[in-house]
């Protein structure tokens, strides 16, 4: 690869902002072109990481990697927003939004809501995120990814997490098999009854 | 923080609040060595959760000793180690806290209440710049966020931008200076706590805010129908991502507490502040 700056078309002293500007403009551009799109994503990375050691950014939403459901880790298929799939997995928030807010209205899709939705959860930005969900799955109701997401806030809104606790320590060390006193009682009931049909008594006063 | 992180009683065990107790002790001792007699009173069980995360995530114990309240001399209870410096950091953070709190009051509330921050205002800066002196880096955190704060009310911002400043406040004070396995999960527990905390003070507030004028990201839906309905949803939502990222940590000890306070805590306080019949919001400022 020849100077990152002269793929992206800029001078070397250009501005993170410059460069941001460049790539997304560029990226859109050659969008269908994966030759030059690695080629761009390369030039890219080099300069934001050299420039990104230099300012330091010190976001939440950077830091984070995580969530099965929300991460785009075993997503194979065809997308046409490989590419910020690929920035959402190395948990560069900041750049994925850039790139899916630079696509015009028109070719918003569920896919688009989607990822949004993972940025927006990423930062922490509950609402907007069950909004976004809610939209992706509401425009592709079969999609397996979208509705995951989306059942999850779900049921996180209706307070999941008490029921999931209650359970848990309902059936916790004293009483792992779910055995109450009425199972106790029946259970002698059951036993005296087979044993008074064959001829002998195991609770006298009954 | 304003008293609604705390523990359910009801659903604890007496060795647990022992302890619980004796951490929100040692926290009062703590305040009252470091800022003076007076500073003993801003303390809130908020504080004690806080206190407990940041010593739960450490591997090495704290240790605790057999003491008395220092109101109640014939009152026993446990102490915890005098060196230990998350409590002397909690003691910090509550001073930083506190401060701003009340400048946040004297923007938004009016006359008597405004009045009377005003009079505590010198003082309160006199513990300020003491508190400052000692935790330097993390009030600039403090102070950028509370500028950012002001700028989205002024621009009306809707509820994930309002709560931000406070989340990331509460994320970036969790992780200051800390030794744990999972930093980002913590980050994100800090995080979901002081969004939870948000949200459930702009539910508590919201009708005064509108008799009164001032900001509040809830206003524009307190007319629907369905606002309850909206506000349990908000809350509970940020709750279940907070506890997903608390079972993602390493946890060393005050399990069972912490549990309390997340699930049967956090769940009180939800119905009380929903029901909206003036809660009791513990020692709070």
């Amino acid at each position: 690869m020849g100077n990152p700056y002269e793929v992206l078309g800029l001078s070397p002293d250009a501005s993170l902002d410059d460069v941001k500007r460049a790539y997304r403009d560029l990226a859109r551009l050659y969008n269908n072109d994966f030759q030059k799109m690695d080629e761009l994503n390369a030039a890219y990375d080099a300069i934001v990481m050299n420039l990104g050691s230099k300012q330091k950014s010190t976001s939440y939403a950077d830091a984070g990697t995580d969530y099965s459901y929300a991460s785009a880790d075993n997503y194979t298929g065809d997308s046409k927003f490989g590419d910020i799939r690929a920035k959402l997995n190395g948990g560069r928030i900041d750049d994925a939004e850039m790139l899916l807010d630079g696509i015009p209205y028109k070719q918003r899709d569920a896919e688009w809501f989607y990822l949004k939705g993972t940025i927006q959860h990423r930062r922490g930005w509950l609402e907007s995120a069950a909004e976004s969900f809610e939209r992706a799955h509401r425009m592709d109701p079969e999609n397996p990814e979208y509705k995951a997401a989306f059942k999850q806030l779900n049921r996180e809104k209706k307070g999941d997490y008490r029921r999931e606790h209650t359970t848990s320590s309902a059936g916790g060390c004293c009483n792992p098999c779910g055995c109450d006193g009425c199972d106790i009682c029946t259970g002698l009931c059951c036993a005296d009854c087979c044993c008074e049909c064959l001829g002998g008594d195991l609770i006298r006063c009954c | 923080m304003l008293g609604y992180i705390k523990a359910h009683k009801p659903e604890m065990k007496f060795k647990d609040y022992e302890l619980y107790k004796g951490v929100y002790c040692t926290l009062c001792k703590a305040l009252g060595k470091r800022y003076g007699f007076v500073a003993r009173f801003i303390l809130s069980y908020d504080f004690t959760f806080f206190a407990m995360v940041r010593m739960a995530v450490r591997s090495q114990c704290p240790g605790f000793t057999k003491s008395h309240c220092s109101f109640n001399p014939a009152k026993p209870c446990l102490d915890c180690n005098r060196d230990n410096e998350d409590i002397s950091y909690t003691a910090d953070v509550t001073i930083l806290m506190m401060y701003h709190k009340l400048a946040d009051n004297i923007q938004d509330s009016r006359f008597l209440k405004r009045f009377l921050c005003r009079l505590m205002l010198p003082y309160a800066k006199h513990l300020y710049k003491k508190a400052c002196q000692r935790v330097g880096s993390i009030s600039e955190v403090l102070e950028k966020q509370m500028a950012r704060q002001l700028e989205i009310e002024k621009r009306n911002g809707s509820l994930d931008e309002a709560a931000d400043p406070s989340a990331v406040m509460l994320s970036e004070l969790l992780v200051h200076n800390i030794e744990c396995e999972d930093i980002d999960a913590l980050k994100k527990f800090g995080y979901m706590i002081g969004r939870w905390v948000y949200i459930t003070d702009a539910v508590n507030d919201c009708e005064d805010d509108i008799k009164e004028g001032s900001f509040n990201p809830l206003k524009k839906r307190f007319e629907d129908e369905s606002f309850t309905q909206y506000c349990e949803e908000m809350m509970n939502l940020t709750i279940g991502e907070a506890i997903m990222n608390y079972k993602r940590l390493k946890i060393f000890r005050f399990n069972d507490i912490l549990e309390n306070v997340l699930y049967d805590g956090v769940y009180s306080v939800t119905q009380k502040v929903l029901e909206k019949g003036e809660t009791e919001n513990g020692k709070s400022l």
